[in-house]
């Protein structure tokens, strides 16, 4: 069944078990041609379970995986067009980095020539042309992952695929390198899976996100829209750091406003949902949600303005650039994000100002999104 | 400075005894081979008139020259060379073949594995505790139906199946720890179960390979129950031979040329030991393959 909208990568209605554990449930993503696609989730969630089934590891138990225009079930991993970064990089311990990255062309049969050509161009394309005649063992953990890119730069595919490359490495390396993989990406053009833990990663390469938890997509879509617009409280908590600020809070309504009862004070909602208006006739409770970059602290509670809650310092955590402020009373503590000048000390007053337009709201009971 | 270095530079009571004691246990070990040294260059009648530990008055290599190429062995004068060149003939298939078999099997059962290879890898390390005696008369019935009953090549059966049990274990488990991320990598490259054995695996068992081969060789060329029960004249090995020469000489017993067929029967267990055994620890003690 395919038509000529449907995306690029498609991973159709997939479903795997093991035995008789369900590991991926009913995953539909479709990623376009060029596109950046990162599974991001916890550890054990199913992420490598689904890229090994793209790659041709693992047979998905329900459902189909395509790629540009025929679909990939049945294929050989190397017949797919794919290339594949592992996370323990899985450098031929016996070979030296040329043969590394010549090992697929050899089996191939492509000529020797021609070969230690593409070798040579991906080496200078990644810098590692010094490293040509060495051994897996005698390189660094970033020469190494170098060493992996080229591998998988070199069979020049349709597909490329990434499994936690960079959780290997070092803070600062990690870093570098994944500026390295996004400017390859803008170079190269060719789309991309990759699959992370690090929500930092996935917000940085994206062009889209798949949030997963316990073999169930729980949402997909650019970063901003994940970041802005969390689909339920898990993806709220996952992306993002610190978490999203929590707190329960009863809906009321005055008529024509909603209003919520935050630390003594009433405040009202701009542009409430729907779900929200309805909820707030029937006084409901909901899960509000914010963001620490979304709360300006001020010191001191003299004048209280609308808006303001009236709580006090019970932590600070200064990161250098930005100072994290906890502030709370007996029912809530929220995390704001201030100026390195700002410092309270622990049981100063402060006033927390929200930013109205910045609030997320979730059901108590499904933690599904409501406004 | 660290402390330790300050410690160890004093005198050292406990240090000292347990220096004692190993020097003790090393005489004792290393009695046995310098009495047959001695005894085997000495001419008989200094061995039954002197003492055992006297180094020899008259040297003399006849002892040696007699156990290689004259003793009287069975019916024939030939002395222990051609029984040496069927240990040989035995030993060098037999631990080619059980060490690549189970470099195989510790492949597959690792990187290949399918419904119940649990099973079929603990039916293989059970062979390893069979008792030899149980499988004496089932084995001599069916190399009687391969048609290998008394030929090297019967032997050389005998010893990989029996070795194989042990191979696989030892690749096997090198091979666990070698990361499944590599396979994958190759597959992707388009190499299959045999070039993925073959370009990356093998090449990376250096020193489990040595630790198969110096177990394998050490077991097969010292085994004397199969030797003696499925070998004809014609292909006894050592061991065996060196008992006849032993235990049947008619007349005096020629200790000397006893003592010198002994040490050349032992003589290649210990060479391989000398040349590889560092290897053998450093091994068994082998962890994965870091990519
Ligand atoms: N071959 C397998 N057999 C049984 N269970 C497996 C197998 N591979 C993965 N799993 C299980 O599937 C779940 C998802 O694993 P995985 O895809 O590796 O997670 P992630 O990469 O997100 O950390 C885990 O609970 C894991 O134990
Ligand atoms: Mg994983």
């Amino acid at each position: 069944m395919q038509t000529s909208n449907s995306p690029f990568l498609h991973i159709d209605h997939v479903h795997k078990t093991f035995g008789e554990t369900e590991v991926l449930s009913d995953i539909d993503i479709g990623l376009e041609e060029g596109g950046f696609l990162v599974l991001v989730g916890p550890s054990g969630c199913g992420k490598s379970t689904l890229l090994n089934m793209i790659a041709g590891f693992e047979t998905p138990t329900q459902g189909d995986i395509r790629l540009g225009d025929r679909t990939l079930t049945g294929l050989h991993p190397s017949q797919r067009d794919i290339a594949m970064v592992f996370q323990s990089y899985a450098l031929y311990p016996n070979m030296n980095v040329a043969d590394n990255i010549g090992f697929g062309m050899e089996t191939r049969g492509v000529k020797k020539n021609v070969r230690q050509k593409k070798i040579n161009e991906v080496a200078e394309m990644l810098q590692i042309q010094p490293l040509l005649k060495r051994k897996p063992s005698q390189l660094s953990g970033g020469q190494r992952q170098r060493v992996a890119m080229g591998r998988a730069l070199v069979r020049d595919p349709r597909l490329f695929l990434f499994d936690e490359p960079l959780s290997n490495l070092d803070a600062r390396l990690r870093v570098d390198m994944r500026i390295e993989i996004k400017n390859m990406h803008d170079t190269l053009g060719t789309s991309i899976v990759y699959v992370t833990h690090d929500q930092i990663e996935a917000m940085t390469l994206a062009t889209k996100i798949a949030v997963l938890n316990q073999g169930q997509v729980l949402q997909v879509g650019t970063p901003e829209e994940i970041y802005n617009t969390p689909a339920n409280e898990f993806v709220a908590d996952f992306m993002g750091s610190p978490s999203m600020n929590k707190a329960p809070v009863a809906l009321d309504t005055d008529g024509s406003a909603v209003t919520i009862q935050l630390a003594d004070q009433r405040l009202k909602l701009h542009n409430p949902s729907d779900a929200l208006h309805s909820l707030a006739a029937r006084q409901e409770s909901v899960v509000l949600g914010i963001r620490a970059e979304d709360i300006t602290t001020t010191l001191g509670q003299e004048s209280l303005d609308e808006n303001e809650l009236p709580l006090t310092v019970q932590f600070v955590e200064p990161t250098g650039s930005d100072n994290f402020i906890s502030a709370g009373d007996k029912a809530l503590s929220f995390v704001s994000r201030a100026k390195n000048n700002v410092r309270p000390s622990v049981g100063d007053a402060a006033r927390l100002k929200l930013d109205m337009n910045r609030l997320h709201f979730f059901s108590p009971s499904d933690g599904k999104r409501v406004g | 400075m660290s402390n330790a270095s300050t410690h160890s530079s004093g005198f050292n009571i406990s240090r000292l005894f347990l220096y004692i004691v190993l020097i003790i246990f090393a005489v004792y070990y290393l009695l046995p081979l310098y009495v047959m040294l001695v005894n085997s260059v000495k001419p008989l009648e200094e061995i039954r008139g002197g003492d055992m530990l006297a180094l020899p008055d008259a040297f003399t290599l006849t002892p040696w020259a007699q156990a290689w190429s004259q003793a009287q062995i069975g019916v024939q004068a030939t002395g222990l060379k051609p029984y040496f060149m069927n240990s040989l003939a035995m030993v060098i298939p037999a631990v080619l073949i059980s060490t690549l078999l189970g470099a195989l099997n510790g492949y597959v059962l690792t990187k290949w594995r399918f419904r119940g290879d649990g099973i079929v890898f603990g039916l293989l390390l059970l062979s390893c505790f069979i008792p030899f005696q149980i499988v004496l008369i089932p084995m001599a019935r069916m190399l009687g139906i391969f048609g290998l009953a008394g030929s090297t090549s019967g032997l050389v059966l005998v010893h990989v199946v029996y070795g194989l049990g042990f191979t696989t274990l030892f690749f096997r488990n090198y091979y666990a720890a070698f990361p499944s991320e590599l396979v994958r990598a190759a597959q992707i490259d388009g190499a299959g179960f045999l070039r993925i054995f073959l370009r990356i695996l093998l090449p990376s068992s250096g020193p489990i390979i040595v630790v198969t081969v110096i177990w394998q060789f050490t077991n097969v060329w010292n085994d004397f129950l199969f030797g003696a029960s499925f070998a004809d004249v014609d292909s006894l090995p050592m061991t065996v031979a060196l008992n006849n020469l032993v235990s049947s000489s008619t007349g005096v017993k020629e200790y000397n040329v006893h003592f010198a067929g002994a040490i050349l029967a032992a003589l290649p267990t210990l060479v391989v030991y000398v040349v590889s055994g560092r290897y053998f620890v450093r091994g068994l003690m082998a962890g994965a393959v870091k990519g």
